[in-house]
């Protein structure tokens, strides 16, 4: 195993106080229990919009808490769920007064940790309510899940539930928005390697030198099928056709397109990819109205790639354009 | 050779139509030559700004073409310089009549090619200055430079004569602020793993499982030592240490401090990096003034990583502060 840490045990931790030392302008970290918070929280009046999950993928969580993204973050130990005291004790700190938004990826562990959590905040007499993504198009059930898996819509997710709460909707608008997202976005993704989790010291799952994962999951979880690699305008063709396919996704649409890198694959073939996904686009009769290209949602060290499509209205259009300040994605400040 | 390309040899005309179709809001791509330039160029008055070097270490260079950055990015093949024509149909098109300040790494084949463009520029009475970054503090000449090579601190010379560029500065005086940009810059990075370069399909040299280059150069030259694999915060003491003896840096001066990845490491390395790098600057005096944490100047998908350190006085913080609206680097707009 070739990584940059110290020890497998330490490395969120760690990866948490080189946050806040690069990031103090914009966000607190508690060490205990994890989470990373906005620096001016809790920001009164406004809906706390809070997400978690296992660490791994970053720059989700904690590289969208700030403006007009996340107003905290909790990173469980990699491709591990955080505990309920962590969104506890987060949604606790920032929560303004009206009430607190809990947005995160369909993972069985994650929901049970965040019920537990949204039951002792209810005990406090704060109002929570929750938005899930399950984009992934690839697979129904999986490892780690009942139902689909929630994958780089979250990215989107983040952004745009963000915008909603800073524009000062109330926890039944912003819920409201959030699934209305859930509900138009889909995603598929596939994988030229595996990762290596720190506290395992091997790839996760093997992949022969000529072999590709079609449909993985952000976990390394099996996808579709396995297959011999091909060019990467077929491999977009295989992640966008099912992507269209299942909402479906129909001439006339206005979409947000986003290309994600899983970590280890280099900008330029996210770029070639793009511009395969955006030809597909046009063949269908969609306009791509806003898009993002990089490593938004990545599986630590993994090669590959995923696809997203969101139908996107002009109040989506105008949520998406709506100034965002946090260390991954910033804009319009 | 895991790659989502469709073939080596297509491999940087379709990033650049990838490039065309996701950032048509902010830059027009030429293909014959290849050249990235911003979409509202020439910017009457403006002086602009022009660099260029082998592609493969994207964001740089095409990423950073927009508003506060560049006006012009000409990529080379793989790895390769870019020749002259490139440079010269460029800057043509990009120069307002306020001159052209050429920002070269100091690689043997860019300094020729550049040249020779400046020539043929100067023919057409066009007004041409150069830049030149030379701050890899590992090695004094190398396997393609006379002198240091040109690596981190471009991406910092790139924002900030952007900026500079944008407030007015005339050309005389965006060259001297670049010479004094290039004489506080340093940087050294290392490689955990090769990268694989496309139409050569196997890694530019071999490492063992237990091995690390340190001095790394971001085409793969051998650096100052090939040694055990060591703990994050040995290998961030090995890059800072003799960066802040080069210069040196000095106890009260305040810092730009830059935590690159090469391509291939996750964000969560890099902030364990970025920990340790800015706890070492702290024991030596120094104030971080600004940061910069992700991977900016890639090798493909090298894992590795680099840390460049610039002397930053007020002027400097103002001009990194000012508005950029590039793909590869945004704010305050």
């Amino acid at each position: 195993m070739k990584k940059l840490i110290n020890s497998p045990e330490n490395v969120v931790r760690e990866a948490l106080e080189g946050i806040a030392l690069a990031h103090v302008d914009r966000v607190r970290v508690s060490l205990d229990p994890f989470y990373i918070a906005r620096k001016d929280a809790p920001v009164k009046g406004k809906v706390a919009v809070v997400s978690g999950g296992g660490s791994g993928h970053e720059p989700m969580q904690g590289g969208y808490v700030g403006f007009g993204g996340l107003d905290a973050a909790c990173p469980g130990h990699v491709f591990t769920s955080p505990t309920p005291d962590q969104m506890f004790e987060a949604s606790k700190a920032v929560h303004g007064g009206a009430g607190v938004l809990h947005l995160f990826a369909n993972y069985t562990g994650d929901i049970m940790n965040f019920d537990v959590s949204e039951e002792l905040l209810r005990e406090e007499k704060i109002e929570v309510a929750r938005v899930l993504s399950d984009d992934d198009v690839a697979v129904q059930n999986s490892l780690y899940t009942t139902g689909r898996r929630g994958v780089a819509l979250t990215i989107l997710l983040d952004k745009l539930v963000g915008a909603a709460a800073e524009a000062g909707m109330n926890l039944a608008q912003v819920k409201a928005f959030g699934d209305s997202i859930r509900a138009t976005g889909r995603t598929m993704g596939m994988a030229l390697t595996s990762c290596t989790i720190p506290h395992v010291g091997k790839p996760i799952f093997e992949l022969g030198d000529n072999e590709m994962e079609v449909g993985i999951g952000v976990h390394g979880e099996p996808g579709r099928q396995r297959l011999p690699i091909v060019s990467a305008d077929e491999i977009t063709e295989m992640l966008l056709e099912p992507v269209i396919a299942d909402l479906p996704y129909k001439s006339g649409d206005n979409v947000i397109l986003f290309v994600n890198g899983m970590g280890a694959t280099p900008l330029i073939e996210l770029y070639i990819i793009y511009r395969k996904a955006a030809e597909i686009a046009a063949k269908h009769g969609l306009k791509v109205v806003r898009n993002l290209v990089g490593n938004y949602f990545t599986s630590l060290d993994m090669a590959g790639v995923s696809v997203t499509l969101l139908r996107a209205d002009d109040n989506v259009v105008k949520m998406w354009d709506a100034p965002i300040n946090t260390a991954a994605l910033r804009w319009g400040i | 050779m895991k790659k989502l390309i469709n073939s080596p040899e297509n491999v940087v005309r379709e990033e650049l139509e990838g490039i065309q179709l996701a950032h048509g809001d902010r830059v027009r791509v030429s293909l014959d030559p290849f050249y990235i330039v911003r979409k509202d160029a020439p910017v009457k008055g403006k002086v602009a700004l022009v660099s260029g070097g082998g592609s493969g270490h994207e964001p740089m260079h095409g990423g950073f073409v927009g508003l506060g950055m560049l006006d012009a990015a000409c990529p080379g093949h793989v790895f390769t310089s870019p020749s002259p024509d490139q440079m010269f149909e460029a800057g043509k098109v990009v120069n307002s009549g306020a001159g052209i300040l050429h920002i070269v790494k100091n690689y043997t084949g860019d300094v020729m090619n550049f040249d020779l463009a400046a020539d043929m520029l100067r023919e057409e009475k066009i007004e041409v200055a150069s830049v030149l970054t030379d701050d890899d503090v590992a090695v004094e000449n190398s396997t393609w430079t006379a002198g240091r090579r040109g690596v981190g601190l471009t991406v910092l010379m790139e924002k900030l004569l952007g900026a500079a560029a944008e407030k007015g500065a005339d050309l005389a005086h965006l060259k001297a602020l670049g010479d004094s940009i290039r004489a506080t810059g340093r940087s050294m990075g290392m490689a955990l793993s090769a990268c694989t370069v496309p139409h050569a399909g196997k890694p530019s040299f071999e490492l063992g499982e237990d091995e690390m280059e340190v001095g790394i150069g971001i085409h793969g030259e051998p650096g100052r030592k090939r040694v055990a694999l060591a703990p994050a915060d040995e290998i961030t003491e090995m890059l800072m240490e003799p960066i802040l003896s080069d210069l040196p840096f000095k106890s009260g001066e305040n810092v730009i401090l830059f935590v690159n990845g090469m391509g291939g490491t996750p964000l969560i390395e890099l902030y364990i990096i970025y920990r340790k790098a800015a706890q070492i600057a702290a024991k030596h005096g120094l104030k971080i003034a600004r940061n910069l944490v992700g991977s900016y100047i890639t090798s493909l998908e090298m894992a590795g990583t680099s840390i460049t350190v610039l002397r930053a006085d007020d002027n400097l913080i103002s001009l990194w502060d000012a508005p950029v609206n590039t793909p590869g680097l945004r704010w305050g707009i």
